[in-house]
């Protein structure tokens, strides 16, 4: 549940013990709460970057918020589990294991990277704003076609990515 | 036809693949690269829906009747946003195909890649960046520079003699030494006949400046005049451009982007074709001459000079790219630092309301520590490399001292040719230095040139028809069908069948981002549906000539744009012909005639940037007084008096009472209660007409609209 302060500016906070999430026969994920079924509903990140399994808005198809589940941990072990995998694939994140070169051209910058064991080429087009590197370490990267990727941990990642990737990320 | 088809990159399960979508026979064909493939029938299906996702998407196909939550939907592929465009037009083809029966072919512009790489291609960039090739960027340039070719020779030509005349100039220091101040030994010579000759050969030297640096001058003088020119040129060419673009074509680039492009990367080309342009080709003379004159001096001391020069031209190289990637960082912390401080500035009412003052001074210390930490750091990397490897390539010099000085000795080099190999020497390495800057200032030309390139080969998307029909606007307006939306893939106008009779006035009600303002941006055809069409009149309003619809068309917008002038100006704007009478009148219909005449220089007031000198109010009057002037047919009030307090709400709105008579009116308010005129209202909701009916009508259907009037006055009651 919210605390005053949050319930009294209009947050709702779902009781973590009345809701139930599962998957329907088509795949989709539906809810049922305190009993009541919800339909098909739709997850959403409060904080993406920061507290991924926190915070998470649940909406029906329509993006109407029904309320907010505070922390997915809280959850039953097959919600928890279902929300998780929801969430990820909702926010498609792959993460760049290396990058093997950055060329500029003309003001846009082309990646070669490789992503799990598969070769990923794209474009960035304003670099300042589409590189990000975020206060727990970890770096963001856009492309001109709205995909994101991300390097989890730039301390661990291999030295060549870090010399390339470098001079972008003040 | 090939069948409609589109790539897709992810599995149901979020993993990434290579599989296609193809739509053939009232069949889904959903194919994997390992061979595994999935058929889904049309049958029973209701329309194909795409949804994006964060950096995904996916399609879904909604069976008839099936419920609202989507939760019988049928998952048919999932997507990263490299494939968002194609799979939306599939999507658009099939809704299409499901509606009419008519199998559609999707559009190869939609699919954005390179057709050389496969990459794809920058939104905005029409030519792929990797592929495109430098010669052709400067060849194409050249074209601009056509006009001016005979002229820029001839300046050429006067840079090249000028050069030439100062090649010469040690061969006079050699005679004069070799020949009366150290003659070779057992010459004979007469101290008048040595005075005579040195006095001859100074004269001739000096003559021989002077009239090189004339010729310099005349050559300066004649480049800049043309320089100006062009960049003139050029200026008024993309600016040309850009005021005749869609307004979707300029939304896609700010207005930054846009000012950018008009002044700086044209400047950067002028810079390029005017002064480099011209320093390569006395630079080459210059190489080509010292060189030669190195060679036939002495072949040996000048190939001793030459080595290190390649070996030198490499390390500069590597170096080079290591400097890059350590100025981009510098450049970046800069940009960082200096954009936090931007930020402060402007908002330092808001930072000194809060109290955090503090918490500002630490983030930009930091941002300031950064950037001096990095700066100094490239200085020392810069101070360290640079000047060694300068001094690898001027190592020759050295040489020459040690080596052609032994000659001198042994007799084999008169003191004068040693002169002049030096001085040749010192020739030849201006042009090498310059030269290992030019991959840099290329880089930069052509950057700006394919910039230039984007705007000037745009496609004009909103053409007009080349028999264009003449509009007789007695001001019948119909929407049949219409569809659009900004992204091809995300449609915000579905179904839109809409009539409109002459005088009448229609209010257009809905929430935010119902497609209220988009309805309105078609009506005025700043964009084209993507089904559907729109007439006025019964006709077409495409086939009608775009400075001829717009003319018959008057809009009052929310939020007022007043250009730099006065206020005269400001109203004159609608209709430049208009007499002094006429803008009184149409000030005095907009109840702006009483504040202007209060004002110290009246109609001839300066409104500022922006009309910041006056008030939201008054801005919104002149707005209305210019929408009078022009005395349109058709009439668009976008959200005109929303953002007003209610004593001027109710100037305006008798303004807007004058201004409405017998045109036929679309208004879109969201304080409902100035619609009380409307004879129709048409709610939007989701990009569909939800409801359409008088006040009274709509309020007894108890839908959306009364949910928003009753909305409206629970708000009302709260603030009393």
């Amino acid at each position: 549940m919210c605390d005053k302060y949050s319930q009294a500016l209009n947050l709702e906070c779902l009781n973590p013990d009345g809701v139930s999430l599962s998957r329907n026969k088509n795949g989709f994920i539906i809810m049922t709460l305190n009993g009541d079924d919800k339909g098909r509903v739709k997850l959403t990140r409060a904080f993406p970057n920061d507290m991924p399994y926190s915070f998470i808005g649940v909406t029906d198809i329509e993006d109407r918020e029904i309320g907010i589940i505070r922390q997915l941990s809280q959850l039953d072990s097959n919600s928890l589990a279902v929300a998780k995998e929801e969430l990820d694939k909702r926010y498609f994140l792959p993460e760049i294991s290396q990058i093997n070169s950055i060329k500029e051209k003309m003001g846009s910058f082309y990646f070669e990277t490789t992503i799990g064991n598969k070769k990923k080429n794209f474009a960035v087009k304003d670099i300042s704003r589409s590189i990000r590197f975020t206060p727990d370490n970890s770096v963001l990267v856009s492309d001109v076609d709205g995909n994101r990727y991300a390097i989890p941990d730039f301390d661990k990642i291999k030295r060549k990515t870090k010399r390339l990737l470098e001079p972008y990320l003040y | 036809m090939k069948a409609p088809y589109a790539k897709f990159d992810l599995t149901p399960d979020g993993a990434l693949c290579d599989g296609t979508l193809t739509f053939g026979d009232d069949i889904f064909t959903v194919s994997y690269e390992n061979g595994g493939v999935s058929r889904f029938p049309l049958n029973g299906i209701s329309q194909a829906r795409q949804f994006t996702d964060i950096g995904c998407g996916r399609l879904e196909l909604v069976p008839e009747n099936a419920p609202d939550d989507g939760s019988e939907n049928i998952l048919l592929c999932r997507f990263s946003m490299s494939h968002v465009i194609q799979i939306g037009e599939l999507c658009k083809v099939v809704n299409h195909y499901i509606k009419s029966g008519e199998l559609l072919e999707i559009s190869d512009s939609e699919m954005h890649v390179c057709s050389i790489c496969g990459r794809h291609l920058i939104e905005g960039i029409d030519v792929c960046l990797f592929c495109v090739k430098k010669g052709y960027v400067f060849s194409r340039a050249l074209g601009f520079f056509k006009k001016y070719l005979p002229v820029v020779i001839f300046s050429c030509i006067l840079m090249v003699l000028s050069n030439l005349l100062t090649a010469v100039m040690p061969i006079f220091n050699q005679k004069i030494l070799d020949n009366y101040i150290s003659p070779a030994p057992g010459t004979t010579v007469f101290f008048d006949s040595q005075f005579k000759g040195i006095a001859i050969l100074a004269f001739l030297m000096g003559l021989t400046f002077s009239l090189s640096r004339v010729l310099s001058i005349f050559s300066g003088r004649i480049s800049n005049r043309i320089g100006s020119k062009f960049s003139n040129d050029l200026r008024i060419m993309v600016y040309d451009k850009i005021q005749r673009q869609s307004l979707s074509s300029i939304s896609k680039k700010t207005s930054g982007n846009l000012i950018k492009r008009i002044t700086k990367d044209t400047e950067v080309v002028k810079e390029f074709f005017n002064e480099q342009g011209r320093y390569l080709v006395s630079q080459i003379v210059i190489l080509a001459v010292s060189l030669s004159m190195l060679l036939r001096t002495n072949a040996k001391l000048a190939l001793l000079v030459i080595f290190p020069v390649p070996i030198g031209f490499f390390a500069i190289k590597s170096f080079w790219s290591v400097i890059r990637l350590r100025y981009e960082k510098q450049w970046r912390a800069d940009s960082r630092a200096t954009s936090i401080l931007h930020d402060i500035i402007r908002g330092i009412r808001v930072v000194k309301s809060f109290g955090n003052e503090e918490r500002e001074i630490n983030k930009f210390s930091s941002a300031s520590r950064s950037l001096a930490k990095i700066s100094a750091s490239n200085e020392k990397f810069w101070a360290l490399t640079f000047p060694l490897v300068g001094n690898f390539i001027t190592i020759g010099e050295f040489l020459i001292l040690f080596f052609g000085g032994r000659m001198v000795l042994k007799g084999t080099l008169t003191l004068g040719e040693l002169v002049l190999f030096n001085t040749y020497l010192a020739f030849l390495y201006t042009p090498l230095r310059w030269m290992s800057t030019l991959p840099r200032r290329i880089a930069n030309a052509s950057t700006s040139l394919v910039k230039l390139y984007e705007i000037l080969d745009e496609e004009f998307t909103l053409k007009d028809t080349p028999l264009p029909k003449s509009l007789n606007a007695g001001g019948a307006v119909e929407f049949k069908n219409v569809e659009f939306g900004y992204k091809s893939y995300e449609p915000v106008l579905t179904d839109i069948n809409l009539k409109i009779n002459p005088g009448e006035m229609i209010g257009l009600v809905g929430h935010s981002g119902a497609g209220k303002s988009t309805l309105i941006n078609l009506c005025m055809r700043l964009y084209d549906p993507s089904l559907g069409s729109i007439t006025i009149d019964g006709t077409d309003i495409r086939d009608i000539e775009q400075s001829e619809l717009r003319n018959n068309i008057g809009v009052v917008f929310q939020e007022t744009y007043l250009f730099s002038g006065s206020v005269w100006d400001n109203i004159a704007y609608a209709r430049h012909d208009a007499s002094a009478e006429e803008i009184l009148a149409a000030a005095k219909a907009a109840n702006a005639h009483e504040f202007v005449m209060k004002l110290p220089d009246g109609y001839d007031t300066a409104v500022g940037e922006n009309g910041h000198s006056l008030s939201g109010g008054e801005r919104q009057r002149i707005a209305i007084a210019r929408a009078i002037l022009k005395n349109p047919k058709i009439l668009i009030l976008d959200e005109a008096t929303s953002s007003l307090d209610p004593e001027t709400e109710g100037k305006i709105q008798e303004a807007i009472a004058r201004l409405t008579e017998n045109r036929t009116t679309i208004a879109i308010a969201h304080r409902l209660s100035t619609l009380k005129n409307a004879d129709k209202l048409v709610v939007i909701e989701k990009g569909k007409i939800a409801e359409i009916g008088s006040h009274k009508e709509l309020m007894k259907l108890k839908g959306i609209y009364y949910d928003l009037v009753m909305a409206q006055r629970q708000t009302a009651k709260l603030k009393k």
